[in-house]
């Protein structure tokens, strides 16, 4: 069975630094779940606890099958880690890398080897057992390394950017296999990342951090449905924020007044009249269309400032006529608008997000950094 | 807004080619990427371009001048690398201004320069921080002002976005298309990231092996890869193997393992040639039906999905054999379940015909 993991009041300072602030999480039986944020975010630090590479501040707890391991040394827990740079033996062909462990150990040879042939056969490695490491790409060698990592049977695998290293193409390839991969095994994986895309293609859930705090949990629908704050919302996807006001509330809708002019409608928000709010829009909820003239909420018009075609999406910047500037994508079709059209936007009323304006500022809000 | 061009150009290490036979011309005010997996020789033809290398043969070009031996001083080149090479001891504005001190200009126009650089790279803030305070992509920025402040009308970025976060990094290739575009340079970016590529250039040139495989607009390279390789590295495609069974005057027929038949405009084809299909994943429409007689549908199963925010991510096998991706633009709830029986619709107005190659299709679908 694979093991669930449970993180109590986990806070890791160094210095004058949070790490991690009061960190609570728990990842159950055979979950594959990303840790997602940005460089610092405390992702790491997560990894190197659950693994005792480094021990939480006082008051904070780790549990493994519910038995706490904070006494519990590294090689111990039966954790498996893969790292974004591979280390492999040089020297030693690739079954030899994989029956390192196992042999150390003192396990039997031939049942070794099997096992290995076994793991090359799911890592589509066949074939390549006598390989030394200089002769792979960096994609087999990753997987080696992470064949290497399961040989151990550890139930339990922590990934710290595990495709970190690679090309952005083979990225792409192995971030598929990745998730096939550990559901066989049935095994549980907690995988960090910075990259939204490979969050989403291989999480059942995902967690995401900020500045050590863990600002929002579920699964890819849930985290992209419904952000909780406008850090996520922009996070995620490409989103468009307006400040304004809410004007108007009325049973099915509600009117925003923009500060600059514009006005809107939602279907979405339970804020009172006259509160201060941001609007979001995500670039891919806006339609696109020649300019027409209507002068209705949720219309705005403005000029194509920028034209991009972007693997089967259309990514366009338009400069609206109150200066503002909203990102757009489309599926591309065999028409698209080039720079200098005219253009009006529409967004349906369902597709808004609507959050209080940040006491810091829309800018601090939303900083990535 | 100079004009580049290579002529023939080749590397050889010992036994290695890094480059071979590289012919290309880079147009004024033109944004080029060099696009190709590790070691595909685009970094040797940067550095080429740049006189940090020589090449075993061939000539470059500047503005119709013969540079080839030029050392790089002369060639007027920014050039910025993935890893800044910022000075640590110096502040933003020594760091933007040693180009400019270098070229010996006076004070004024060292001045003005650095400025405009600043200006241009949002850095006006940070003119007396060190490096140490600045983050990551900050640091990118003085890479890209200092190259600017240079003065030199001719870009060269070595994967210059490599060490940003993807996030950061999908913001900042925007503002450094418009930086360029803006400045009315001509920039040769090098990435192995063909999403970056297609977001920043207006035309791309995909190398592999040393060699140029296809160069053009990242429209023309989507839709009308001249190459399997290109096909599969650039967006997400599926590959189909069939046979030709039917060449009319309006397209021709292609029969696939389980008996189906695809219609794709392509006619100069020759009936009875074992043929692949590319096509790409989001030209492909699922229906909730068992079975349709009838062109361009295929019945399989479902056995993946994802949900990717603007899209849904589905992976059917079909009755072929072979399994394909299909992309769904739409932000409604999934349609259909693992399991599902269903037929797959393929839009084949931008479909492209290969023949199959001899050697077989692993070696041109490798990604490296």
């Amino acid at each position: 069975m694979s093991p669930k993991v449970e993180l109590m009041h986990i806070t890791k300072k160094y210095e004058n630094l949070v790490a991690l602030n009061d960190l609570n999480l728990t990842i159950n039986n055979g979950e594959y779940l990303i840790l997602l944020g940005p460089t610092g975010s405390g992702k790491t630090t997560t990894l190197l606890l659950i693994a005792g590479l480094i021990q939480p501040d006082k008051g904070g707890e780790i549990y493994i099958d519910k038995l706490s391991v904070n006494n519990i040394t590294t090689e111990n827990r039966n954790i498996g880690f893969v790292f974004a740079r591979y280390a492999l033996f040089p020297h030693l062909d690739v079954v030899e890398n994989l029956i390192y462990s196992p042999r150390v150990k003192g396990e039997n040879l031939k049942e070794s080897r099997q096992s290995a042939r076994e793991m090359l056969e799911l890592m589509v490695l066949t074939g390549r057992g006598g390989a030394l490491p200089k002769e792979l790409s960096g994609g087999m060698k990753q997987r080696v390394a992470l064949a290497r990592t399961l040989m151990s049977g550890a139930k339990l695998l922590l990934l710290d950017e595990p495709l970190g290293a690679l090309d952005a193409r083979i990225r792409m390839a192995l971030r598929n296999e990745l998730r096939k991969i550990v559901k066989d095994l049935k095994i549980t994986a907690i995988h960090a990342t910075n990259d939204i895309t490979e969050a989403f293609l291989i999480a059942d859930r995902i967690a995401i951090l900020r500045e050590g705090t863990l600002i929002q949990i579920g699964t890819p629908v849930e985290v992209y449905e419904n952000p909780q704050s406008i850090f996520v919302a922009n996070f995620l996807s490409d989103t468009n924020f307006f400040v304004g006001k809410i004007q108007k509330v009325e049973k099915n809708s509600t009117l925003i007044e923009l500060d600059d002019g514009l006005r809107a409608e939602t279907n979405k928000t339970s804020k009172a009249e006259n509160s201060r709010i941001v609007l979001g829009i995500r670039a891919e909820d806006i339609q696109i269309r020649q300019k027409i003239n209507i002068n209705e909420p949720n219309h705005f018009h403005g000029e194509i400032e920028s034209s991009q075609f972007i693997s089967g999406t259309n990514r366009y910047e338009v400069y609206l006529e109150n200066k503002e500037r909203v990102i757009v994508k489309e599926k591309a079709t065999h028409e698209w608008f080039e720079e200098g059209d005219l253009v009006t936007i529409y967004f349906h009323p369902r597709e808004t997000l609507i959050f209080d304006y940040p006491e810091e500022g829309l800018e601090k809000a939303l900083e990535l950094e | 807004m100079p004009e580049i061009k290579l002529s023939n150009i080749s590397k050889h290490y010992d036994k290695v080619i890094a480059v071979d036979s590289v012919n290309l011309t880079v147009r004024n005010g033109e944004y080029v990427a060099l696009l190709g997996p590790s070691g595909c020789g685009k970094t040797t033809t940067l550095r080429i371009i740049a006189g940090l290398t020589l090449p075993t043969e061939g000539e470059v070009f500047i503005d119709g001048k013969d540079v080839t031996y030029a050392p790089p001083g002369d060639r007027d080149i920014g050039f910025v690398f993935q890893h800044f090479e910022i000075f640590p001891f110096w502040d933003v504005w020594d760091n933007v201004g040693y180009g400019p001190k270098l070229r010996g200009l006076d004070e004024m126009e060292i001045e003005k320069r650095v400025w405009e650089a600043l200006e241009t790279t949002k850095l006006t803030d940070k003119v007396n921080d060190f490096p140490d305070e600045l983050n990551t992509p900050e640091l990118q920025r003085v890479g890209i002002a200092r190259a600017l402040a240079t003065g030199a009308k001719l870009m060269l970025f070595d994967e210059a976005l490599g060490a940003l976060d993807p996030k950061v990094k999908a913001i900042f290739q925007h503002e450094l298309r418009k930086i360029v575009k803006k400045n009315k340079l001509t920039a040769i970016h090098v990435t192995h990231d063909q999403l970056q590529a297609m977001a920043i250039a207006d035309r791309i040139i995909v190398m592999r092996k040393g060699r140029i495989v296809q160069i053009g607009k990242p429209t023309e390279l989507y839709y009308t890869p001249n190459d399997i390789f290109v096909a599969n590295f650039l967006g997400e495609s599926n590959f189909i193997e069939g046979v030709v069974s039917n060449v009319t005057e309006i397209g021709s027929e292609i029969r696939l393992r389980d008996g189906s038949i695809l219609r794709i405009n392509e006619k100069a084809i020759k009936l009875g040639k074992r043929v692949v299909i590319s096509i790409r994943e989001e030209l492909l429409k699922i229906h909730s039906i068992e079975r349709l007689n009838a062109l361009n549908f295929i019945p399989g199963k479902i056995i993946e999905y994802r949900f990717l925010g603007d899209r849904h991510s589905w992976t059917v096998k079909l009755d072929t054999g072979e399994t394909v991706g299909v992309k769904e633009f739409a932000r409604v709830p999934p349609s259909f379940n693992i399991e599902d029986i269903v037929t797959v619709q393929m839009d084949t107005s931008w479909a492209v015909v290969f023949p199959y190659p001899s050697d077989g299709l692993a070696p041109h679908l490798s990604l490296e």
